[in-house]
């Protein structure tokens, strides 16, 4: 089940994650064992059915990556492997650039260029984060982000031309091609988010290991 | 998963890992890779006037099977025309190294980095010419 309907908050991805805190909180309080003592076992294992749901929900949510998988299947959105596009050069070149610096970094037995490099990714993730709000936000029904997301798409989109797949999507008319292009271009950014918690769980590795 | 001799082989004594100048006349780059897992290669070739690959480099971050992969791919496009090398198929590379079926897109990311090392080389070597006429 949809984890926003079952927590019973309005879907967004910027969600205030204080509240969504205090929800979890709330329902797993009203559906613990403890208020079902003597109720009919059926019911006990209703509650219980609930309480778990609400917990899978709550991890679902708080953790960007799949709380944008779940908008992502809200809105009907394909995000598997299959779906994610072809990574753009620029994109290669900087996930390069990190792995090699992280490399480096750790050969050197360099903490402080860790710690410098974790807070870029982490500055570039606070980027990522904003982006992929807008787009959720453009899906949601509201066409107010004509904005920035959808201009980077554009660009997005014609860096990756010639490479084939986009190209037939290009003849579809201009509405047709402005969804393809914005799932692209929020797809792209989920890849990022994606290798930029893998880059921090990597350099978090890397610090212990040099502790 | 039982994993073929070569492929160990390659993977530990990896070949001509390295890098050219990127902004060398005579060197192609070619980057690809699937960065959310967090797999990127790099692959290099440096090119003569006759059109032979003199030299070969690649970075790879992956897995045993990229690494690999593109460790072979270098070896057999070294004294290579750029023609040849781009005919190189990915199920060769997976047949030599007897690539698990899960694996087979480590072999198709080497043969992408061929080919778009050869492209990037083409593309510089169109614009130098043009340049020049």
């Amino acid at each position: 089940m949809d984890p926003f309907e079952l927590l019973q908050i309005p879907p967004s991805f910027d969600l205030d994650l204080n509240a969504l805190s205090a929800r979890h909180r709330e329902l797993s309080r009203a559906l613990h064992p403890d208020r079902y003592v003597g109720a009919p076992s059926a019911e006990r294992r209703q509650a219980l059915g609930r309480a778990i749901s609400v917990n899978e929900a709550w991890r679902r949510l708080k953790e960007p990556v799949s709380r944008a998988e779940a908008l992502c299947e809200r809105y009907g959105v394909p995000y598997g492997e299959r779906a994610e596009p072809k990574a753009s050069p620029d994109w290669l070149m900087e996930v390069m650039e990190l792995r090699e610096a992280l490399a480096e970094a750790r050969r050197a037995r360099d903490i402080a260029r860790v710690e410098q490099l974790t807070r870029d990714v982490k500055a570039a993730r606070e980027a990522t984060l904003e982006r992929l709000t807008a787009h959720f936000r453009a899906l949601s029904g509201g066409h107010v982000a004509e904005d920035s997301a959808a201009k980077d798409s554009a660009a997005d989109g014609a860096v990756e031309r010639g490479r084939g797949e986009e190209d037939s999507a290009a003849d579809g008319g201009a509405s047709a091609l402005r969804g393809a292009v914005s799932h692209e271009a929020l797809l792209r950014e989920l890849g990022k988010l994606r290798y930029y918690r893998r880059f921090m769980d990597e350099a978090g590795a890397t610090l212990d290991e040099l502790a | 998963m039982a994993y073929s001799e070569k492929l160990i082989e390659h993977y530990e004594n990896p070949r001509n890992v390295g890098s050219l100048d990127k902004d060398a006349d005579d060197v192609g780059t070619g980057l690809v890779g699937a960065p959310a897992c967090g797999d990127v290669m790099r692959l290099q070739i440096r090119v003569g006037d006759d059109g032979v690959i003199q030299d070969a480099k690649f970075k790879t971050f992956g897995c045993g099977s990229a690494i690999a992969s593109s460790s072979l791919a270098t070896e057999w496009i070294k004294g290579k025309t750029i023609d040849e090398a781009y005919e190189l198929k990915n199920s060769q590379i997976a047949e030599e190294l007897s690539l698990p079926p899960v694996k087979i897109h480590c072999s198709v990311l080497a043969e992408d980095a061929i080919k778009s090392a050869i492209e990037d080389f083409k593309r510089k070597r169109a614009e130098k010419a043009a340049l020049e006429s």
